[in-house]
Parts: C-alpha cells; sequence; structure tokens
C-alpha cells in the first residue's frame, strides 16, 4: 500500500529532478545520462528479447532447465553484488532528513525496499524477457511466472540488508579495515583454492549451486514448470529470512548516529603522526599555490566515507572480479587476461574513483567551491592540484594492487608492475582532460559522508563500456603495437607518444576548462550549493 | 490521550547524556519546559545547544537518559509526538531544488494533511511570510533569511502544540524577524510551547518568559527570565557572567 507520506515522498523528488534538470542549466549531462543509458539498456534489452526467444521454444525447454538455477544465480549476483563492486548502489531515502517527520519505519523501510529496483533494472528487463518466454511457451503455465514475484521481493529486502549493514560498518573507521580485509580474504578464498585445486572439484562447486533448497534454484523450478508446494514453502521462508535481514539492519541504520561514528575516528586519526607526514608531502616538492590545493585535498579525499569506499574497492573487488578471469584461462601466467591482471585491475580501479578524482572534481566541495574565484589564486592551478592528488591516489591504489598481488603469489614481476603504472598515469591524463571540462561544465554537489554514489551500476557500466575505451584508445593503440611488433620497446615507444598526445591534450582542456569556470561562474556555484532532495 | 498526558511538560529531560568518542557532548542535563511558555536555550558556541535540539528532534540518539515530548516518551512514541512538533532546524533539512511552495507542501503531506489542504496552507503561509512574489523560485536561491522563512511557515503548516527551533532568526532581516516574532508570540498566546535556541540575546530576553543557559556540556541556569536578570542586569551579562570569565581581546603582534 502506497501510503500519503510516501506519495509525498515520490512527488517531491520528482519535483526535485524535474526543477534541476528541466530548467536548461543542467541539460548538458541529463542529455548525456539519457544517451548513455539508451545505449546501455538498449544492450541489455536486446539481451531480455534473447532471453524471451529461448524460453518461448519448446523444443529448447530441458536446455533451459539445465541452465535454469545458474542463470538465476547470476542474476541474483548481478543485482546484490555488482552494486557494491560499483561502489553505485541506486537510489536510496536521505533518512537523516525525513526521520523528523511523523512516519513510521515501517513505511520508510517500504519506501527503501522499493527504491532497491533502482539497482536491478538490468535484471527487471532481463526477467521481463524470460517472464515473456515463459508466458509463450506452449509447454509452460502462465503462473509460472509468478516464480518472480517472491525472488524480486527477495532480492529487494536483501539489498536493503546489504547497503545498510555495509554503509554502517564503512562507517566505523576501525572496523572498517578489518571488515574490508576479511571480504578480501572470504571473497578471495575460494578463487585462490580454486587455483590450485583440480577442475573437477570447481566443477562440484559449481554444481552445489544447483542445489534443491537454494532460492535461485527455487525460483528455476517454479518459471520452468517444476515446481511443488515444497519449492513455494522454500522460497517463501528464504524471502521471509531476507526481509528478517533486511529490516533488522534497516532499524540499525535508523539508529545509527554516523557523527558519533566520525567524532571517534577523528580522535584517533589526530594522533597518527605517519598520515599527517603523507598529508603534507605536496608542501616538500610543490610550490604554493599548488601545494596547498594538493595538501587539500588529500586531507579531505582521505576523510570522506564516500571516497574510501571506492579506494577500498578498487582495490579490494578489482582484484576478486579480475581473478576468476584470470584463472579461466589456466594457470595465471597463461592467456591475456593473467598477462595483463593488474592493468586491468587499476583500469577498473579508475573506473571506480573515476566521478570523485576526474569526472566531478568539485562535487565533495560543494558551496565552498567560491572560495576558488574569492582567492587570489589562477584557476588552472586548483585544477592543476586537484588533478596531482588524483594521480596520486590513482597511484597509490596501482602500488597497493602490485602489493598484494606480490603478497598472493600472483605474477607480479617489474614488467607487469611497470605495466599497470603506465597505463594508469596514462590513462589519467586523458581522464583528466575530460575531466577537468566536465567537472567546471557539469559540476554537481555530492555528499562526501554518503558511502555509495545514487545513480544506478548500469550508467557506469555504459561508461565502463563505451567512454573510457574511447578516452583509452591511445593505451589500446600501444598494445595493438606491442603484439603487431611482438616489441616491448614498440609498446613502451606509442606509450611515451600516448602521455605526449595526453599531455598537449591536456594543456588545451585545462585552458579552455580555466574559460569555462570563469564564463560559467555563477551557474558553477549555485549549482554546487545546492542540496539534494528526499531520494539521494 | 491521558490527563497525565495532557497535563505534563511540553518538554521533560532528565540526566540526558551524548558522548561523541571521549567526550560529553551533553552531560546530564535535567529540565522541564511548562505548556505555554516561550522557552530560551542558550549556551556559547560549541556547548551542546544543538546537540541537544537534534537529541529533541529525535535526529540523533543520547547516550543515556530520558526525553519527554508532550507527555509522551522518546523514542518509543516518536511517530505520534512527530506529528505534534514543527521544527525550524538548521538549513541542512531544507530540499534546495524545490520551490518555497512545493517544499512547504510536500511538509505538510509529511504531516498527513491531505494534498488539497496542504497545498492551499503553503499558498497561504508562503504570502504571510512574504515569500510568494517569485513563486518558482527554488530554495537554493534563497537567501539565508528567506530559507529561515520558509522553513518557520513548514513548521507551522500543521498547526503543532510544540516548536523546536534552532537558530530561527540567524540571517533574517529586521522586517522579516519582526514578522516571524509576531507570529511566534501569536502561537504561544494560542497556547503552543515555543523552545529556541538563538545567539541574539536581545530577541530572547524579549520573547522568552523562561531560560535555560547551558555550558560545556551542563546546565548552568534555568530560570524565569525576571529571576535571571536580577536588577539592572541585561540577559547578556548574565550570559557573560554564567558561561565563563571576561575575555579581552589579545592582541596579536602580527595584527
Amino acid at each position: 500500500m502506497v501510503v500519503p507520506q510516501a506519495r509525498a515522498i515520490l512527488w517531491a523528488q520528482v519535483r526535485t529532478l524535474w526543477n534541476f534538470y528541466g530548467r536548461g542549466r543542467n541539460r548538458g549531462p541529463a542529455l548525456f545520462t539519457i544517451a548513455m543509458s539508451l545505449l546501455w539498456y538498449g544492450l541489455v534489452a536486446f539481451g531480455g528479447w534473447s532471453l524471451a526467444v529461448l524460453l518461448a521454444a519448446p523444443a529448447r525447454l530441458e536446455e533451459a532447465r539445465g541452465a535454469g538455477s545458474q542463470g538465476v544465480f547470476f542474476s541474483f549476483l548481478y543485482w546484490q553484488l555488482v552494486p557494491l563492486m560499483l561502489g553505485a548502489a541506486g537510489a536510496q531515502l536521505d533518512l537523516k532528513r525525513l526521520v523528523v517527520y511523523p512516519v513510521t519505519a515501517a513505511q520508510l523501510f517500504g519506501l527503501e525496499a522499493l527504491l532497491r529496483f533502482t539497482t536491478g533494472v538490468e535484471v527487471l528487463m532481463l526477467m521481463a524477457g524470460a517472464g515473456a518466454g515463459v508466458l509463450l511457451n506452449p509447454r509452460l503455465r502462465w503462473w509460472c511466472v509468478l516464480a518472480f514475484l517472491p525472488w524480486i521481493a527477495f532480492n529487494l529486502f536483501l539489498s536493503v540488508g546489504l547497503r545498510d549493514l555495509l554503509s554502517r560498518m564503512l562507517t566505523r573507521r576501525r572496523t572498517r579495515e578489518v571488515a574490508t580485509l576479511l571480504l578480501v580474504l572470504l571473497a578471495g578464498a575460494p578463487q585462490l583454492l580454486a587455483m590450485w585445486t583440480p577442475p573437477d572439484a570447481v566443477r562440484r562447486w559449481f554444481d552445489a549451486l544447483s542445489q534443491d533448497s537454494l532460492p535461485w534454484t527455487l525460483t528455476a523450478r517454479m518459471l520452468l514448470g517444476e515446481g511443488s508446494l515444497i519449492a513455494v514453502a522454500g522460497l517463501a521462508a528464504w524471502t521471509a529470512v531476507a526481509f528478517w535481514f533486511g529490516w533488522t539492519q534497516f532499524g540499525r541504520s535508523l539508529r545509527f548516529d554516523a557523527t558519533a561514528e566520525r567524532s571517534g575516528a577523528g580522535a584517533a586519526e589526530s594522533g597518527e603522526s605517519w598520515v599527517e607526514r603523507i598529508y603534507q608531502l605536496p608542501g616538500r616538492f610543490l610550490r604554493d599555490p599548488l601545494a596547498p590545493v594538493v595538501e587539500k585535498e588529500l586531507r579531505t579525499l582521505s576523510r570522506s566515507a564516500r571516497f574510501r569506499l571506492v579506494f577500498i574497492m578498487g582495490f579490494s573487488f578489482g582484484l576478486l572480479i579480475w581473478l576468476p578471469v584470470t584463472l579461466r584461462g589456466g594457470l595465471p601466467e597463461g592467456g591475456f587476461m593473467a598477462a595483463h591482471y593488474m592493468t586491468f585491475v587499476a583500469f577498473y580501479a579508475m573506473l571506480l574513483l573515476g566521478e570523485v578524482l576526474f569526472w566531478n572534481v568539485f562535487g565533495f566541495d560543494r558551496g565552498a567551491s567560491q572560495i576558488y574565484y574569492l582567492l587570489p589564486v589562477n584557476f588552472g592551478h586548483v585544477l592543476m592540484g586537484k588533478n596531482l592528488a588524483a594521480l596520486f591516489f590513482v597511484l597509490l591504489e596501482v602500488v597497493m594492487v602490485i602489493t598484494v598481488c606480490g603478497l598472493l603469489g600472483l605474477p607480479a614481476g617489474f614488467g607487469r608492475a611497470a605495466e599497470a603504472l603506465g597505463v594508469a598515469v596514462v590513462m589519467s591524463i586523458f581522464l583528466m582532460s575530460a575531466g577537468n571540462l566536465s567537472s567546471v561544465r557539469y559540476p554537481r554537489p555530492v555528499d562526501p559522508a554518503q558511502n555509495w554514489k545514487s545513480n544506478s551500476a548500469g550508467r557506469i557500466q555504459a561508461a565502463f563500456v563505451f567512454l573510457y575505451p574511447v578516452l583509452g584508445f591511445p593505451v589500446f593503440l600501444a598494445f595493438v603495437a606491442r603484439f603487431a611488433f611482438d616489441s616491448e620497446a614498440a609498446f613502451w615507444g606509442v606509450m611515451a607518444f600516448a602521455a605526449l598526445l595526453g599531455g598537449i591534450t591536456y594543456r588545451i582542456a585545462l585552458e579552455s576548462a580555466i574559460q569555462a569556470a570563469e564564463t560559467r561562474r555563477e551557474d558553477f556555484v549555485t549549482t554546487l550549493s545546492a542540496g539534494e532532495g528526499p531520494v539521494s | 490521550m491521558t490527563d497525565g498526558v495532557g497535563s505534563a511538560p511540553a518538554i521533560r529531560v532528565r540526566n540526558l547524556t551524548k558522548v561523541y568518542g571521549a567526550k560529553a557532548a551533553v552531560n546530564g542535563l535535567s529540565f522541564e519546559v511548562p505548556r505555554g511558555c516561550f522557552f530560551g536555550f542558550l549556551g556559547p558556541n560549541g556547548a551542546g545547544k544543538t546537540t541537544t535540539i537534534r537529541m529533541l528532534m529525535g535526529l540523533a540518539a543520547p547516550t543515556s537518559g530520558s526525553i519527554e515530548l508532550l507527555g509522551l516518551p522518546v523514542p518509543s512514541a516518536s511517530v505520534e509526538i512527530k506529528g505534534r512538533i514543527g521544527l525550524v532546524p538548521d538549513e541542512s533539512l531544507l530540499f534546495d531544488h524545490l520551490s518555497g511552495a512545493e517544499f512547504i507542501e510536500f511538509v505538510g503531506r509529511m504531516y498527513g494533511l491531505d494534498r488539497g489542504v496542504a497545498r492551499e496552507r503553503a499558498r497561504e503561509l508562503l504570502a504571510l511570510f512574504e515569500l510568494d512574489s517569485q513563486p518558482r523560485k527554488l530554495i537554493n536561491e534563497y537567501s539565508k533569511g528567506m530559507r529561515k522563512r520558509a522553513a518557520m511557515a513548514a513548521a507551522l503548516i500543521h498547526r503543532p502544540q510544540l516548536f523546536l527551533m534552532d537558530e530561527p532568526f540567524e540571517g533574517v532581516d529586521a522586517v522579516g524577524a519582526r514578522l516571524m516574532k509576531e507570529i511566534l508570540l501569536g502561537q504561544v498566546q494560542q497556547g503552543a510551547t515555543i523552545f529556541l535556541t538563538s545567539h541574539v540575546l536581545e530577541v530572547v530576553e524579549r520573547l522568552c518568559t523562561r531560560i535555560a543557559i547551558i555550558s560545556d556540556g551542563r546546565l548552568v541556569a534555568d530560570s524565569d527570565m525576571a529571576e535571571l536578570r536580577e536588577g539592572s542586569e541585561t540577559l547578556e551579562d548574565v550570559f557573560v557572567r554564567l558561561v565563563g570569565v571576561e575575555r579581552q581581546a589579545e592582541t596579536l603582534g602580527w595584527l
């Protein structure tokens, strides 16, 4: 039931979006978002159509039944894991603003659960295709598609719980580091075991995913006409457990006092002089006003919950998601993926860090950005300072990846490490060139205390599929040169040329960004000074 | 509603404590605000005023102690309480991409008003607070004083019995402040209770009938205005006397 308060929240959010995007000033980013979304969701829609065709064919039903459980399992992984891996867990209620109104926790939970649809749009599109296929298949009853209802509820509740649990864990400073480490070890364990385990054992693990008691198996069985009352009861039980988990975690988040957590962290941080020494490092090599800008960026970024999340995800999840891809080719020494494992992880890390470090560098400053117009500082120095801090964090991320690879016994020789660092630097130059322009032309205020990005993972994946390859084309050419001439010198030669080209591009883009910052001064400050709606 | 609830003080706080890390921002605070009272809650910067009002508003949970608003315990009866109080919080609770009318209507609907009623009252409140000359203007385009007026207009929309206000006059011009004061006094005359924090001691002196002063998380004064101001002392004199020694402006060599 949609209660009046829920309707009011949705209405206010629609008005907020309309006022933000519909008044001309922000049409550029809106059009970009629409274009990227069309491209990405077009691909997903094609996938949904393919699924419909497959499931509608009576002759292929047995084939579908054979792979149904794994298929539904991967939809589960996509819905639950990908938003976390990309640090983009969709829209959520801005509880700290809504908690003052007379709305019950149950109503807020219901609305929050509905907002979890924003992280599963792709899955829903694929499910729509699968549902259409089931309805068109003469060997299946129409009510088989109802299996999706508890499956959707299960995912929505679980998604609320996971997100709230992780958000709180990542706000607690000491717990955060330990939790992340445990998460990495836990998630990495099966893959590392798989490295030294015979393929038969891996196959047995994979088969275990199809056990009758698991929710994806139950859903697949019901969907493909093999359901029973026991399966219905089993899925209902799983949904009840997910509800309990989501409701408990949501309740804890409602009572959670982030200020108290952060105040403890601040007290602990003040005693860590080694961190302070890192902050002051730029002052030893750079001159003012560049040094204080870099120093300020290092301090503010490392203290932002959101940045810390994507930074930690960058190397931890980065290592994990590319590891299976690498291992699929056999031993770590074999295959293209395995050979360039660290480079892929570095690339993924840059994707995650992109919004904060490249595309919207004034986002965290919000209204305080106007200080750059008030101080006697060239705007170019501000951008260069932010870019240097970005480069520092990117290189730190890659160094951490190299270190972890070394510790895990993965191939991390000098050549591969140098390649990862080189690719990171050259890619960063191109990303900074485009990012400086987008940062001044399409700025957007971002709450640094908020852990997750509000947009869905799909848009980030669209950027991954379409935007990053364009900017990374010169780097791609270096790999082509290495392949064509079978020469490291060719690779580094093209990389050097790409760096030179990037430098020229950066210089031109920087001048253009400085001009745009001057001409768009008023819009820039106004946009960055604004807050968000009830859903952030 | 029981008689006990109906005759209970508007606010009753007992041994309220809030600890952040190793520091107690609020330390064993106890006070009562009678119904129909215009109550001023004062203190120097960092004394714990905002933390206290955040706990009263339900934005932060106390480390220990109890709060009752309108005779109902917080947080167990928080939904019922929230429906009967009006908030003028700090600016962070405004939605910047809504116009003033949209924001006030939104708040009205969150308090359970019918959409038509909320819209009509929002229009009237906008006019009352002289914010209706540019109805499409967004809150992020408002001046600081206009934002405060919008927040106060929103606080009135459901005719609350208790107002919790954090610096309501901050940044408001003299005309706007006069208007807001008249409206608030009118609400008190109709039986509402007002709890406000402010650094504008002249305004507090003129409006409030009862004062509490907090310093370093502890209550250092809680009495009627007349009792507090002995003889010819102004509220400012009392405030400075109670919260610390008078500091002389030191001169820096380079300044």
